[in-house]
């Protein structure tokens, strides 16, 4: 890792702990000093990520001197007394991971004495683990060991990858939902991970379809269409090209025909609303060439999909896409590292969508898109992706204009 | 029904290592004391940082440097550690690290080793020395793994104690009284009496959480530290020791004729005769004091929490009251706790020590104990108000205005 004058990246414990954390009907204990977990809860709340309780045992030296785990079953017998949970994931921070304390072997132990709880692991925590990899494993763990055998298929569908790492994950989410249930008049069955319960992962095989909207959910959904033969689609879709083409993608694999009037109504809206905001931006994009350059750094499917739609929808020419994950790059999306941050300083104002640090090199002009993040993210906000989420773009571009020129 | 076996008396209890938590599982539990170093440290112009850790440390605290109004006078960097430098050490790429923030123009870099370096055994005091024959920037260094402590206390008394190391060798002047844990600009705290009667006559320099490296390199010039805060006197002890400066705790007197004494020493050490308008408030504290005791005195109570207050002290005096301490909260064991722990229990007064890291499950514990009273803040204060003695507004007060303050909170709570 080395030396960072800016943010570092995040890394595969925290993937997991945020993953886990907006899962109801569980409790996530880090086995480890607790100012981490007072941490994590702060920045959890920051992005409105709820639903599991977050517990710390703390530890102190000679819990490290004697590998001592004493702590974490005494918690475990107390967290209990809350009767609404049913699983518990079992987390090392740092100190605990460079020791080589064996919490799958307190697991066996503790699920042998608890037989009505689940107690989960993940081998995410060490120092090489990148975030992307963690939730990827975290993910397929929890349809791996909580979903219960149903072969029988209802009219839902579930999301695989909505989760506290990606900015705005839950007004995208609730986009998404919005779409689906207009479009295929299907019922939300589990969104994996933010907004879901045990309960909810118990029954994911109920679903007729899974929706991946992140590479990292691709393996859960590999097993789960092998494992109970559930469809998946892989794609995180911005604006309304690319979420009609989603739908019409969605509807072959599930047999059911999109709904013509939703989509007819939402394209009337999206034509007329977006209208104003192109013509403004063709005409400045004429009149300032060398600043109608767009650079985007983020998740990998976040930028590519917003590089999809800027194409399309904007005529961008100049798009130079960052992903935030080392592990997630591709031909022509490289790692952002902390130097190509630094580099920033020095380029040109254009259009920037990226997370809070970035913006902040690029002289507080920018649009959101990614973390770091230290507002209280509102859940309602309006989404990035999807119809609506198209629409936002258009107006966060046009108010780009006067802090551009 | 909760059992306290796990927690230890005040009599088996010689340091931080012997207070427990009171519940296992810390919900939402206590700050590391990396976060409060670094709070400190990035609100005082001048002073770069560099964290040195895991990931986990370097993420979640960029928010604190990015709020600082500094934080364009310094460099505020991090040092994350690969797993081979978790097995072999990270000693050579720290000294690059401070190198380069040199080379960009840190004139003072404070160090601050988090958990994982402090687990892996890593030299600070080492590299410091390694480094500075190299340089020209000042290097100070606070190790503050967060598995040695129980809080986010230790961040800011290290790192201040820390900030002693920037003393010069300067000539001690008569002229000039120290104000230990105060600002300058605190409007929101009232100013204590003994501070408006000796700034008539006195240079008042006050050294706090944001004051400047300019100010620490003058610390030592003062003829006596007076000492407003918990957090500053380790601060305080290091430059009696080091310089011969002496020191006078208000933060911690609260007994209304030990409080006398506290101005009666003050005026010895500065040759003169005591002014009398220290005294102002004396009947009034002395009366406040005694119609108090008849109200608590006799009264079972558990100490919980009380924000930065030295809880040793404080429970001492609450003893003296005629109260009688069950349990108290604490969040760290103070370098001078060791001196109140055998005034307490020279004074018959052996509470058990805790501390307290989940509301709810607390709660239960405390409820256990049956006590007549709840003095600090818990989650119980609504529901059992009455019980509840809530103590607020005293840090950076001193004098006979603590102890009316607290007294006026205590009879306010029960009268």
């Amino acid at each position: 890792m080395g030396l960072y004058k800016g943010t570092p990246p995040l890394t595969g414990r925290i993937g997991t702990l945020w993953t886990l954390a907006t899962i109801k009907e569980s409790a996530v204990i880090e086995f480890g000093c607790m100012g981490h977990t007072v941490y994590a809860r702060t920045f959890l709340s920051r992005f409105g990520a709820q639903g599991s309780k977050l517990y710390s045992t703390h530890i102190r030296e000679t819990d490290i001197a004697m590998g001592d785990t004493t702590r974490l079953t005494k918690a475990v017998e107390e967290i209990l007394e809350d009767k609404s949970i049913t699983t518990i994931f079992l987390l090392p921070s740092t100190v605990p991971e460079i020791i080589g304390i064996d919490l799958k072997s307190v697991a066996v132990e503790l699920n042998s004495h608890y037989t009505d709880i689940k107690f989960i692991t993940f081998d995410t925590g060490s120092f090489h683990m990148s975030l992307s990899n963690a939730i990827e494993k975290t993910l397929l763990s929890l349809v791996k060991n909580l979903s219960s055998d149903i072969y029988e298929k209802s009219d839902s569908y579930n999301i695989i990858g909505s989760n506290a790492d990606i900015y705005n994950f839950n007004s995208d989410c609730l986009e998404y939902e919005r779409i689906i249930d207009n479009a295929f008049s299907l019922k939300k069955n589990c969104i994996l991970t933010s907004n879901t319960s045990i309960t909810d992962i118990n029954n994911i095989a109920k679903a007729k379809i899974n929706l991946v909207i992140r590479k990292e959910g691709l393996e859960a959904a590999k097993f789960l269409e092998k494992k109970y033969g559930t469809p998946y689609i892989y794609k995180r879709p911005y604006g309304f090209d690319d979420t009609s083409e989603w739908l019409n993608e969605v509807g072959k694999l599930i047999n059911i025909e999109v709904n013509k009037g939703f989509l007819a109504l939402e394209k009337k809206t999206h034509n007329e609303l977006m209208e104003p905001y192109k013509m403004i931006l063709q005409k400045f994009m004429a009149a300032h060439k060398s600043q109608s350059n767009l650079v985007a750094i983020g998740h990998i499917d976040v930028v590519k999909g917003i590089s999809r739609y800027c194409k399309t929808e904007f005529n961008f020419k100049d798009i130079l896409l960052y992903t935030d994950d080392m592990y997630l790059v591709e031909n022509d999306i490289e790692f952002i590292t902390d130097t190509y941050k630094q580099e920033f300083k020095t380029k040109e104002k254009c259009f920037v969508m990226a997370s809070e640090d970035v913006i902040k090199i690029f002289g507080d002009v920018g649009i959101q898109i990614a973390n770091p993040n230290s507002k209280w993210v509102n859940p309602y906000d309006a989404p990035l992706v999807g119809f609506r989420g198209g629409i936002n773009i258009g107006s966060l571009l046009a108010n780009q204009l006067f802090k551009i020129d | 029904m909760k059992n306290f076996e796990h927690i230890k008396l005040l009599s088996k209890s010689k340091s931080m290592k012997a207070i427990n938590q009171l519940s296992p599982a810390a919900f939402p539990g206590n700050h590391c004391p990396m976060h409060t170093s670094l709070a400190i440290a990035s609100r005082i112009k001048g002073v770069s940082t560099l964290v040195i850790g895991a990931t986990e440390c370097g993420y979640y605290s960029r928010n604190l440097v990015e709020t600082s109004e500094f934080k364009e006078h310094a460099l505020h960097w991090c040092y994350i550690l690969d797993e081979n430098e978790v097995v072999f050490g990270c000693r050579k790429g720290v000294i690059q690290a401070i190198k380069k923030m040199e080379s960009e123009g840190a004139k003072v870099i404070l160090l601050i080793f988090t958990c994982v370096p402090e687990v892996v055994g890593e030299d600070l005091d080492g590299i410091v020395f390694e480094v500075e024959k190299d340089i020209k920037a000042k290097i100070l260094g606070v190790g503050l793994g967060n598995f040695k402590c129980g809080s986010q206390q230790p961040g800011f008394w290290k790192t201040l104690l820390a900030f002693g190391q920037l003393a010069k060798n300067s000539v001690q002047n008569k002229n000039i009284i120290n104000v230990l844990g105060r600002s300058k600009d605190e409007n929101h705290i009232p100013k204590p009496k003994i501070i408006e009667i000796l700034e008539q006559n006195y240079e008042i320099r006050y050294v706090a959480p944001n004051s400047t490296v300019e100010e620490f390199e003058k610390i030592n010039e003062g003829l006596v530290n007076l000492v407003f805060s918990p957090f500053l006197m380790p601060l305080a002890e290091f430059l009696e020791v080091e310089f011969g400066v002496p020191f006078i705790s208000f933060h911690s007197t609260y007994e209304v004729e030990e409080v006398k004494e506290n101005y009666e020493k003050l005026f010895h050490i500065l040759e003169k005769d005591i002014d009398q308008r220290v005294f102002e408030h004396y009947e009034m504290a002395l009366n406040l004091q005694n119609e108090v005791t008849k109200i608590v005195s006799g009264k079972r109570y558990v100490g919980s929490k009380i924000g930065a207050i030295q809880p040793l002290p404080f429970h001492r005096y609450l003893a003296k009251l005629g109260m009688m301490p069950l349990m108290i909260h604490m969040e760290d064991f103070y370098t001078n706790d060791t001196y109140w722990r055998e005034k307490m229990l020279e004074e018959n007064q052996d509470p058990l020590l805790c501390m307290m890291v989940n509301d709810y499950s607390d709660k239960e514990y405390i409820l256990a104990l049956q006590p007549d009273y709840i003095v600090g803040d818990w989650i119980g204060r609504t529901e059992f108000k009455e019980k509840t003695i809530q103590v607020m507004h005293c840090y950076g007060l001193g004098g006979f205005e603590l102890t009316i303050n607290l007294l006026k909170q205590m009879k306010g709570g029960n009268a």
